[in-house]
Formats: C-alpha cells, sequence, structure tokens
C-alpha cells in the first residue's frame, strides 16, 4: 500500500474549459501510513504525446500545503483555481497530441513521492494576447516551452548552416536555371492570397495571374491544399522525422489547354477550408503545417508551382486582427478590351407573345424582386461588418428569388469548384458588385448558360435572376446562383 | 466534444509514443542487481553493449536511479559536448563517440563508469586498470520478456482502474520473430496498432 492515496477532481464533468477561462476542482488525499511531507505541490503544464520528443509549457506550480507531518487515516481536502492559457488547445492526431495536465504531488524525503496527475480538455476561447496583426501574414504563436528534450546546441547550428550552404550549391544552382527557364515561357506569376491568418470552414481563395511570353500546352493549373502533422523523435543526426497527412485537397482550375502568347491568364481557386480542430502548431518537434501549392503542369516541361503556408487558427483567435485588403482587382485591360454593354440575359424575357397587361404585371413583380433586393443589400450594409449578422441575413433569405443587376468585374469558369447544385459545375463564376451599390457578388451560372456568359465583358451590366447561397466573411461578399428560369 | 486522449481504451495515452527520460526511467524493467555488485568495487566500470533500438539507453537510465549523484551525459553523433567533471558514477550514452583524448582521460580517472555503446572497450579499461562488467543490452530478451515489456507500457499509460487492451504472448512472438532484440522498431509497430484501435481488446 503507497503512504498515501492522491485524486484530483475538476468541478466540470466532462473536463472541458475555454482558453482563458478558470480551471477549478478538488484534490482529494487519503492518509495510509504515518509519514513526513516537506510539502504538497500542484502543477499545470501542458504538453505533447505521440510519436515526436515530448514538449511542454512553462510548469506553474502552486504550493497547496506546506511541510508537516501526517497520521495514518487523515484525509485532507484542498481546492484549486487555476486560469487555462489560450493556446495551444487540446489536439488529438495521429502523430502528435496536446493535452493540459494538472497534477498533485506530495513531496516525501528520501522516499517515492506519490504523485497523481489528470489531464482535462482545453476548446478554443480567448485569443493569446499576443496574436494580434493582420491576416495577410503568418503571426508566430510559439507557446512559451517549458522542456523539450533535444535542446539545440551551437555545433548543430553550424552543421546546420554548412548543410545550407551544400544545399544552395547543389540544389539551389539548378533551381535558378529552371526559374529562368519558366519565365521565359510564363512570364511572371503573381500568386495572390488575400489573407493566409484563416479559421476553419471559412472560403479561402488565391489568385494567379501571369501573361505567357510563348505559346503552349498546359496540362492543368491546379491547387492542392495539404494539412500535415510532423513530429520529430531522436536527436542530433538520429533523428527521425513522422509525418501523417491530415487534409488533402485537389483543384483544378483549368485543363489540357493551350495559352497564347500575350494572353493574359487569371485564375481564382476558392476553397472552403475543413472544419478541423487540427490547428496550425510549430512547436520544436511538433508542428501542424497547412499550405496551398498552385501548380502549372507543362507537359514535358518543368512545372511552375509555389507554396503558401496558411495558419489555421479558431475562429475566435481572428477577434485582435485587422482584416488584410481586398485582393487587388485583376488587370484585365489586355483580354478585356471593349466598350461596356448593357445586359445579355434580360431579366424574365420573355420570348412569347403576351398582352400587354401581362407584360405590365411581370415588369412591375420584376421590379419589386430588384428593389427587394437592393433592399437586402442595404440591410446587410447597414449590419455590423464583423460577426454572423451578414451571414444570418443572407441564410434567412436562401429561399427567396431575386431580380438582380451586376456591374461585371470579370467570369471565370467554375470547372466544378466548390459548387454542389447540378447543373452550374461546369458552369461559369461571375464576380462584380450590385449595379449602384458597392456590395461584391459571385454568381454560379448554369452550364447552359454558358454561351451568353461568355460574352459579358468587364464593365456590363449583367441582369439576372438568382437565389443567396451564402455569405462570404472574407470578402464580404455574397455568394449565389443563377436561377435556371427553363426549370419547373 | 474533444474527448480525453484514448479514453475509449481507459488509456491516457498511445503508450508506445516517445517518452520523457523520466516516464522511460520509471517504466524500465532491468536487471541491475549484478552490474549494482559491481559498482561497489573502486574504479569499476559497467559497460552495457548493444545495437541500436535494443535498450542501451534504459539500463543506463534504469542504473543512474540507484546513485543520487549520478551524472549522464549522450554523446549526439557530429558533436563533442564536454563531459561532466562531476558526480559518480558517471554515466556515458553513447560511449563509443568519445574522442581518442576523452577516452584516455575518462578511462584513466578514478571514477566510477557506466557506458552504453556500440563498441566493445574491454581491452582498453583492463590496461587502464578497471575493474569490469559487460552487459549485453538485449542478454535477456526472449518472447517472454518482449511480451512483459510491452505490457508493461501499456500500463504505464492506463487511465483508471478496470480493463485495458493487453498484448498477448502470440503477439510478443510475432514481433520477436520479426524485429529480434530491436525493441524500439517492435514499440514503433505497436504505437501503429494501437492508433487504430478502437475497443478494449486483446492485441
Amino acid at each position: 500500500m503507497s503512504k498515501c492515496d492522491l485524486q484530483i477532481k475538476f468541478d466540470r464533468e466532462d473536463r472541458t474549459y475555454a482558453g482563458g477561462e478558470t480551471v477549478t476542482g478538488r484534490v482529494y488525499i487519503r492518509i495510509n501510513n504515518s509519514m513526513k511531507s516537506n510539502g504538497v505541490t500542484l502543477t499545470h503544464q501542458w504538453r505533447t504525446h505521440g510519436r515526436g520528443n515530448v514538449s511542454g509549457g512553462t510548469k506553474e506550480t502552486v504550493e497547496l500545503e506546506d511541510a508537516r507531518s501526517y497520521s495514518p487515516g487523515e484525509e485532507l481536502e484542498f481546492s484549486f483555481s487555476l486560469r487555462s492559457p489560450t493556446y495551444p488547445v487540446t489536439y488529438h492526431g495521429t502523430m502528435l497530441n496536446v493535452d493540459h495536465y494538472v497534477s498533485v504531488e506530495v513531496n516525501v524525503p528520501w522516499a517515492f513521492d506519490p504523485k497523481a496527475e489528470e489531464d482535462y480538455v482545453l476548446v478554443p476561447g480567448e485569443p493569446p494576447a499576443h496574436f494580434v496583426g493582420s491576416r495577410n501574414e503568418i503571426i508566430a504563436l510559439t507557446p512559451a516551452a517549458g522542456q523539450s528534450s533535444t535542446p539545440p546546441n551551437i555545433i548543430l547550428a553550424i552543421l546546420s548552416m554548412m548543410f545550407s550552404l551544400a544545399f544552395f550549391l547543389l540544389i539551389k544552382g539548378p533551381s535558378r536555371f529552371c526559374k529562368n527557364v519558366l519565365a521565359g515561357r510564363l512570364g511572371e506569376v503573381k500568386l495572390s492570397t488575400p489573407h493566409v491568418v484563416v479559421a476553419p470552414g471559412e472560403q479561402w481563395t488565391a489568385r494567379i495571374q501571369f501573361q505567357p511570353r510563348k505559346r503552349f500546352r498546359i496540362n492543368s493549373i491546379g491547387v492542392t491544399l495539404l494539412g500535415e502533422e510532423s513530429a520529430t523523435s531522436g536527436s542530433g543526426t538520429k533523428t527521425t522525422t513522422h509525418t501523417h497527412k491530415i487534409w488533402e485537397q485537389k483543384l483544378v482550375v483549368r485543363s489540357n489547354d493551350i495559352l497564347t502568347a500575350g494572353e493574359l491568364v487569371s485564375e481564382e481557386f476558392t476553397f472552403v477550408l475543413p472544419t478541423t480542430a487540427a490547428f496550425s502548431l510549430d512547436l520544436m518537434d511538433n508542428t501542424i503545417q497547412w499550405r496551398a501549392t498552385v501548380r502549372i503542369d507543362m507537359p514535358l516541361f518543368p512545372d511552375w508551382s509555389q507554396a503558401q503556408h496558411i495558419q489555421i487558427v479558431p475562429e475566435s483567435f481572428l477577434r485582435n486582427l485587422t482584416d488584410g485588403p481586398p485582393m487587388t482587382s485583376p488587370d484585365n485591360t489586355a483580354s478585356f478590351l471593349g466598350t461596356p454593354h448593357t445586359s445579355l440575359a434580360p431579366v424574365c424575357a420573355s420570348e412569347s407573345l403576351e398582352s400587354d397587361e401581362e407584360e405590365e404585371s411581370s415588369e412591375s413583380a420584376t421590379q419589386k424582386m430588384l428593389s427587394d433586393f437592393l433592399q437586402l443589400v442595404a440591410t446587410m450594409n447597414a449590419a455590423p461588418r464583423h460577426g454572423n449578422a451578414r451571414g444570418h441575413l443572407v441564410s434567412n433569405a436562401a429561399d427567396q428569388i431575386f431580380e438582380a443587376a451586376i456591374l461585371i468585374d470579370r467570369v471565370t469558369s467554375s470547372m466544378g469548384a466548390s459548387v454542389k447544385y447540378p447543373g452550374y459545375e461546369y458552369g461559369k463564376t461571375v464576380t462584380g458588385t450590385i449595379d449602384g451599390t458597392d456590395q461584391a457578388i459571385q454568381v454560379n451560372t448554369l452550364e447552359s448558360q454558358n454561351n451568353g456568359i461568355d460574352d459579358l465583358r468587364r464593365g456590363d451590366i449583367w441582369q439576372t435572376q438568382l437565389t443567396l447561397i451564402d455569405w462570404d466573411s472574407l470578402y464580404n461578399r455574397i455568394n449565389a446562383r443563377q436561377i435556371d428560369e427553363n426549370a419547373g | 466534444m474533444t474527448a480525453l486522449s484514448f479514453s475509449y481504451l481507459n488509456l491516457r495515452r498511445n503508450p508506445f509514443g516517445e517518452l520523457t527520460v523520466a516516464e522511460r526511467t520509471a517504466g524500465a524493467i532491468v536487471d541491475c542487481d549484478a552490474a549494482l555488485r559491481h559498482l561497489a568495487l573502486p574504479r569499476s566500470v559497467v559497460q552495457v553493449i548493444g545495437e541500436k533500438g535494443f535498450g542501451k539507453t534504459t539500463h543506463l537510465l534504469a542504473l543512474a536511479t540507484h546513485f543520487a549523484n549520478n551524472a549522464y551525459v549522450h554523446l549526439p553523433e557530429g558533436q563533442r559536448p564536454a563531459i561532466p567533471q562531476l558526480g559518480e558514477p558517471l554515466l556515458i550514452d553513447e560511449a563509443q563517440r568519445l574522442t581518442r583524448r576523452q577516452r584516455w582521460q575518462t578511462f584513466r580517472t578514478d571514477r566510477k563508469l557506466i557506458l552504453g555503446t556500440h563498441q566493445n572497450f574491454e581491452n582498453a579499461l583492463r590496461r587502464a586498470g578497471r575493474p569490469i562488467l559487460t552487459v549485453a543490452a538485449n542478454q535477456f530478451t526472449d518472447e517472454l520478456r518482449v511480451h512483459t515489456l510491452l505490457n508493461a507500457r501499456v500500463q504505464a499509460a492506463r487511465r483508471a482502474d478496470g480493463q485495458i487492451p493487453a498484448i498477448t504472448i502470440s503477439t510478443a512472438s510475432k514481433l520477436f520473430a520479426q524485429f529480434g532484440s530491436d525493441i524500439r522498431s517492435m514499440e514503433h509497430a505497436m504505437y501503429d496498432t494501437f492508433q487504430q484501435l478502437r475497443n478494449i481488446q486483446d492485441v
């Protein structure tokens, strides 16, 4: 029998606390044999476990009791109250896990110290105090580290520098040559991403733009979103790194096509980020990384590719961040020349000959739908920019049909990207603003309407019937789909 | 809602993940008697020999717990950390990486030594007048020991009273047949198995 039995009980049955909340509970000690103790301490710490070396946060220690003697049968009870950290939150993955622990230890001189430890679940809550800045660049979110089994040293740093130099000479040399060859064909390729600090479930968009210098064939232009756990065990040159893919999603926006010299290529990739608890994590031996790699695949030619790291953080962490400026409008003048013309698909353009009365009635219905839409837009603009108010307004109006006049910014092929509705997968995506307002809108159009939509040019006013899909908080934009007027 | 880690197996974590030095020391199952008897002699040396993954470090850490004033140093490849000047016995992990000068200096002192090494230093130590005991890290490794070691790892990750997954002697035999004395590779294989496990069952 041990000298004493220890038990830790949290006040919450589910042991779940949000970042920044107070973790409360009780410690019970039952003395079995008479003993002397140098004190009872309570420790609070987060640690990793899994395939990688154990990393942990700074230990926070509280003295529950001073040194004293105990008699058999004595029962002690202590309450504790600790402020939970805000980061890292609990994570249970394949190669790595993060858990938060409360442990209690009775310091018995010259003997084994009785100890008990319990874990609790930390869910996202308050953002870390130092997590401020812009969503346009990765924000260092390294928690205060307490222990790690493999501290770096100067010799390792020198070896790493020598390796980097060798890497530069052996790999970067040919890579520079490759870059020049690619630039000779593709010109300058611009990859723009509006935000790199994002929350799960958010829509994330990147845009690639370039003006080919030559005419050539491409296999595809696409992007791969990859989330990966990485855990390193061992030290020195005996390290082994284990990786595990959490998420992989590929999106191709153009395939088997011929690009013409001088014609601007502007493609937009839109992902809905997975609703994941695998938030970006950067510890010495344990990481969770997210990156989007855009690739231009050309037959019999080296591929062009560029990776963009994305920092996925809990939604509540975005509270203290400033929104990045909207993605700059593409310079489409080269490919979108021509005078603006009016709607190609007039609303309710009934081809049948109907009575004047019916026409008047139809026109008045159209006007009402137009005005309803403008009214909704005005209400949305009056709602707070942050929070869910605008999203709720769009959700509430999701079943209605509206008439909209849209000032065209650009038209791209949907190529099956994030379009859930049949008949729209290979249609077009029209982006612009609602005429007479600054409200951005993106409309998925029907595949059957591709010919008409292809004729739209930047600056055109396009009038159509649509229904709302959702609200894109990232771009402050309405997502909608064109109504199939022939259906039903 | 996130559940507690591995609570569905009545465990706190995957038992075969990396451990801290303290956890590894606490969980070591090593017969230290002969080595401890030998270390009672003045200027004595115990060298633990074995290949990668055989349990040299675990042996050293288990022996270290018997000496309050010990000094431990691990020599990583390509690096030259200083040898601690204080503490006895002096435990040197990966002692085959000692430079000639360090070896000469260390072997000729009066400090008791415990070496974890791939290379046998018996002759050099005898020349230095040291009483030496060589222990093969895998000397007692067989199917039964593998069975005991792996189940001890599972026990160390226990969350509460009640049933936990158990590793059968048949699995231990298969692992021994596949990996020999390489305990580390067995642990890696079992990590994947436990990661897939969804119910408490024999493995």
